[in-house]
């Protein structure tokens, strides 16, 4: 179960998620973000209610960091422990900018 | 086929039978009542016409000059008069058999006078004085009337008391004081009556006979046009239709057998798609599956799997295994010797699921296998294999590996983790504990990414165990994870354990927390235990 929370402000856009971003949750966040990231400079995403994450959802993540790389910044705030253990262990944690 | 064509056209047949059978039947029944009707009229005709006659004789004659010829038994001229009006009426109604004058007596009558007529035969007419008792019609009929001095009124049938066919009339001859003298009587022959009727009869059957038949043949026409053909259409395009398609039949009118044959051939359309859609659907299936097939075969076939593998080998035991739920995962294994004295351990976990995430593993664990038998380190070979993949990888596919190379003389190692769960290492005479250092990125993820080579020792008896996220995050079905604690634990029980024992204990306490439930996560896992250059013995337990 996953909910998303979008909200934009200019080019900057933020997404809460709460629940649990795995294989079946994934696709959800995926087509929310092709539809928000045209015009995006700044993204940003809220894991204050996030409890875990599969490597389904770090795909989703690592996509979204490839396309801010090429027109902004993303970065990833209010990371859990849960979450930030298997963003270390799966060494993701080099790839995207994790900020409080 | 030949149920079918016994069938084609037993309906119209029917049909046909079916109103001739109803038209026999009618028509006989009119046949029979207007024989009926016919016949009883020409009766009444007769009687009617024998009624006037005997009437209007018997009001011509003289009544008082009969006794005379009664009694004398002579003829004059008188009675000559007689004789002749008697044969000319008779000769006038061709029906009159017998026409005559007689006496009645009580118990008998008596003739005065018979008509005979040209051509009748003598023998049959009688003379004057020739009596005869009254027989059982009389009695009935004839002797009340001349009681009552009536003449007959109604039609007496001669057939109704043994005298044939005939029918009879009689009026009274009245004397001056009012008294009966003497009864005129005709009787009829039926005979020429029937034949008559017969001919008339047979002549309107005949007539309606030929009517009915033509009606038949019309009403026949009329049902083969307009449901006898239709139908057999009908029934001939619902047999074409095994062969594919249908031609649809257009009928004169826009009626029900119209609709029906539009409803069937739009039936038959939906069906055909419909069949197309179930042959697509299935051999894509088949398709689907026999590539699901292919795919878990080379996943099974391609990562090493006999064990034990290297049995010359004294120096190292190594074990590993994957279990594997329903779908094809992209986890995988491999482990070779890269030359007599290097052992080179690879572990990993693609991303996503099915055939794509098997694909991209075979390509992974083929590149990585060809870095490092070139002898590079393990940085080496996945920055390598990272930069390969990149190049070529539009899906985003990456995937965690752990690779190390293991110098056996020595037991001198170095491992690179990108991106995957830390192992659990456990010295000689002690515990099992995770090997906790800085990891890459997965190999594949990103471009740019550093992967590093940590270093590490090996001591005879010490042993290694590596494991996908699989084993660390199974979930049972209340929502528990089996957890890095629950590994050690187990790991921990026997710790000096061979590689095949550890990991089947590792299967079984994952077995017992799933519980009844089903395992939903792939399970990879490799062990090695380092002997070096001694025997593999107790001490080093």
């Amino acid at each position: 179960m996953l909910t998303i929370n979008k909200t934009a402000e200019g080019e900057k856009v933020t997404f809460s998620l709460e629940g649990n971003l795995d294989i079946d949750t994934a696709p959800q966040l995926e087509a929310e973000l092709k539809r928000a990231l045209d015009r995006t400079t700044e993204l940003v995403f809220d894991f204050r209610g996030l409890k875990y994450i599969s490597s389904a959802g770090l795909r989703v993540l690592l996509l979204a960091q490839k396309q801010m790389n090429r027109q902004g910044r993303m970065r990833l705030v209010h990371v859990g422990e849960t979450v930030m253990e298997t963003l270390e262990i799966t060494g993701f944690a080099d790839i995207f900018y994790i900020a409080d | 086929m030949s149920k079918k064509s016994k069938t084609r056209h037993s309906l119209s047949r029917r049909i046909t039978a079916l109103i001739a059978i109803l038209m026999a039947v009618m028509f006989l029944a009119v046949s029979f009542i207007s024989y009926r009707a016919l016949r009883s009229t020409y009766l009444r005709l007769y009687s009617e016409k024998a009624q006037d006659i005997v009437r209007s004789l018997a009001s011509e004659i003289d009544g008082d000059r009969l006794y005379h010829y009664v009694e004398t038994g002579e003829t004059d001229s008188y009675y000559d008069w007689l004789s002749q009006e008697f044969t000319m009426f008779k000769s006038q109604f061709s029906g009159i058999a017998f026409l005559y004058l007689f006496y009645p007596e009580e118990e008998r009558f008596i003739y005065i006078l018979e008509a005979m007529k040209p051509g009748d035969d003598p023998d049959d007419i009688n003379a004057m004085g020739e009596d005869f008792p009254y027989g059982e019609m009389e009695l009935a009929h004839l002797v009340p009337d001349i009681k009552a001095g009536r003449a007959s009124s109604e039609l007496i049938l001669g057939a109704d008391v043994g005298y044939g066919e005939t029918v009879s009339a009689w009026a009274p001859v009245f004397d001056s004081d009012g008294k009966v003298a003497a009864m005129v009587e005709a009787d009829c022959s039926l005979a020429n009556l029937s034949a008559v009727i017969r001919e008339y009869a047979l002549r309107i059957i005949g007539v309606q006979l030929l009517f009915m038949l033509l009606v038949l043949l019309l009403v026949i026409e009329i049902l083969q046009r307009n449901v006898t053909r239709p139908v057999g259409q009908l029934s001939k395009m619902v047999e074409s239709y095994e062969h594919g398609s249908v031609t649809q039949p257009k009928f004169r009118h826009e009626d029900e057998l119209q609709m029906l044959g539009d409803s069937f051939v739009e039936m038959t359309e939906r069906i055909n798609a419909y069949t197309q859609e179930v042959a697509r659907a299935t051999e894509e299936q088949g398709r689907i599956s026999a590539e699901y097939n292919v795919a878990k075969q080379i996943q099974t076939d391609i990562l090493p799997s006999v064990f034990p593998a290297f049995p010359e080998r004294r120096d190292f035991d190594i074990y590993a295994s994957l279990y594997s739920s329903k779908e094809i995962c992209g986890d995988f294994y491999d482990f070779f010797l890269i030359d007599e004295d290097h052992l080179c351990m690879v572990v990993g976990d693609v991303s996503g699921k099915g055939v794509p995430a098997a694909m991209f593993m075979v390509i992974v664990k083929t590149l990585i296998k060809n870095r490092a038998l070139q002898g590079f380190s393990p940085a080496e070979v996945l920055q390598n294999v990272s930069e390969q993949v990149l190049e070529g990888n539009n899906a985003g596919m990456f995937t965690t590996v752990w690779l190390a190379v293991l110098e056996l003389s020595t037991g001198k190692g170095l491992a690179a983790n990108a991106g995957q769960e830390h192992p659990a290492l456990r010295h000689a005479g002690k515990r099992f504990e995770l090997q906790e250092y800085r990891h890459s990125p997965p190999v594949g993820a990103m471009e740019g990414v550093r992967f590093r080579d940590h270093g590490f020792q090996l001591e005879p008896g010490d042993t290694l165990f590596v494991y996908t996220d699989g084993v660390k995050n199974s979930k049972n079905p209340k929502e528990e994870t089996f957890g890095k604690e629950r590994i050690l634990e187990a790991l921990n029980r026997e710790p000096g354990a061979t590689p095949s024992v550890l990991l089947q204990t590792m299967k079984s306490a994952i077995d017992s927390f799933y519980g009844e439930a089903q395992q939903t996560d792939d399970l990879t896992m490799l062990s090695l235990k380092y002997y070096g250059t001694g025997q593999p013995s107790d001490e080093w337990k």
